[in-house]
């Protein structure tokens, strides 16, 4: 009833606690999150990502005078069907078996850059469609990679389509009466697996 | 752990019989005093300092660890950061292709240029104006940088006797700061262009 030696524990116990707390904090601090670690969201991944992409657009956008850049023929001549990389080469998505593979010039550079560093990713393009006496945008996917993880990182590029340019029939002429034809947003979707 | 287990076996010194019994013995003289009230929670001051010191070692012992493993930790922000700036400066401002258009179009005889005369580290003047340029020496900051060109294979670019990598020797030490940057490398005379990437290294 009136023993006092419980004033010692209480304080071995702040002590104790405060070890426990110590030795917590430091092996949290020591743990490093790496990129790969789950729901992290490392900027500096993110930044590399996207100078990167930027750096694939710029590259495919170049063009000499009067000729058509790398980026703008691809759009040009996509037939509207969906990609998917299998390992090796991009598939249509459905009929892997079919010989129809996506072999162009944004292939070719997602092939040495992307697909080298693990970076998965997905190309979408967003372009004009008449609906109802409306203009709205249509978004179509090039190549298909799943949903994105929460880190993704999205680059994108507008290309103007001109009557001149003879568009493949996937994309629409928005304006039969003028020279514009439409205007594709091309959207790469890049993120670490 | 093996702090810990010491620590704790210093812990228990400090709460052994002796200071126990003082403590038994100065609540046993005052109970003849009259104090009002119980006397529970007076301990003896020798305990409490005790008891001090060891928490102010404990925590002491922490704060060396974190100093102990300072040298190997990370401190590439700042570099990094330079080696980012230095290599937007380089790609789109001094070496890029005159009416190209784009950003990341850099002209052959210009690369070719920076990397054989102005990144020659024994001609001091020219290496230290090229870091000037790249907004890496002024009053201050000074840092080093090494320029590398590879193809996407990972293999160096080497046409046309360019000096690849140049700059000076990359020191194993030292955190280093690395911005890579995917261009494209025209020569508009003979229609050449290549696609590389250009890691600049910056300490």
């Amino acid at each position: 009833m009136f023993d006092e030696k419980g004033q010692l524990h209480t304080l071995e116990g702040v002590a104790s606690a405060t070890i426990l707390l110590m030795v917590m904090i430091y092996a949290i601090d020591a743990t490093s999150m790496t990129p790969l670690t789950a729901s992290t969201s490392s900027l500096r991944v993110e930044s590399e990502l996207q100078t990167l992409g930027q750096d694939i657009f710029n590259v495919l956008d170049y063009s000499e005078a009067n000729y058509t850049s790398k980026l703008k023929y691809d759009i040009i001549n996509w037939n509207g069907t969906e990609y998917i990389y299998d390992g090796s080469k991009y598939v249509e998505v459905g009929n892997a078996t079919s010989q129809n593979n996506l072999n162009n010039n944004l292939t070719n550079i997602l092939s040495s850059t992307l697909v080298k560093q693990g970076i998965a990713h997905k190309v979408e393009l967003t372009y004009l469609i008449n609906s109802n006496n409306k203009t709205v945008p249509y978004t179509g996917s090039i190549i298909y990679a799943g949903a994105p993880s929460n880190n993704a990182v999205i680059v994108s590029r507008k290309i103007v389509l001109q009557d001149t340019d003879n568009v493949a029939a996937t994309i629409p002429d928005i304006d039969p009466s003028s020279n514009l034809f439409n205007i594709v947003d091309i959207r790469l979707v890049m993120w670490r697996m | 752990m093996v702090i810990i287990i010491i620590m704790k076996i210093h812990g228990f010194r400090f709460t052994d019989l002796k200071i126990i019994h003082r403590i038994q013995g100065q609540d046993r003289s005052r109970k003849g005093t009259g104090f009002i009230g119980s006397e529970r929670g007076q301990l003896a001051v020798d305990y409490i300092a005790g008891m001090s010191i060891f928490l102010l070692t404990a925590a002491f012992v922490f704060q060396f660890m974190y100093g102990l493993f300072a040298p190997f930790q990370s401190y590439s922000d700042e570099v990094t950061l330079a080696a980012e700036k230095s290599s937007t400066v380089l790609v789109e401002r001094l070496l890029v292709a005159d009416k190209s258009g784009s950003r990341s179009t850099v002209d052959e005889g210009k690369l070719n240029y920076f990397m054989n005369t102005r990144l020659n580290y024994s001609n001091r003047t020219e290496y230290d104006s090229a870091l000037r340029d790249l907004g890496l020496l002024s009053n201050e900051i000074i840092f080093d940088v090494n320029v590398s060109v590879s193809h996407t294979n990972s293999t160096l670019f080497n046409r046309s006797g360019i000096k690849n990598p140049n700059g000076p020797v990359l020191l194993e030490n030292l955190e280093t700061g690395t911005s890579k940057r995917f261009v494209l490398i025209v020569n508009s005379s003979t229609g050449y262009n290549e696609t590389v990437y250009i890691s600049v290294r910056v300490w």
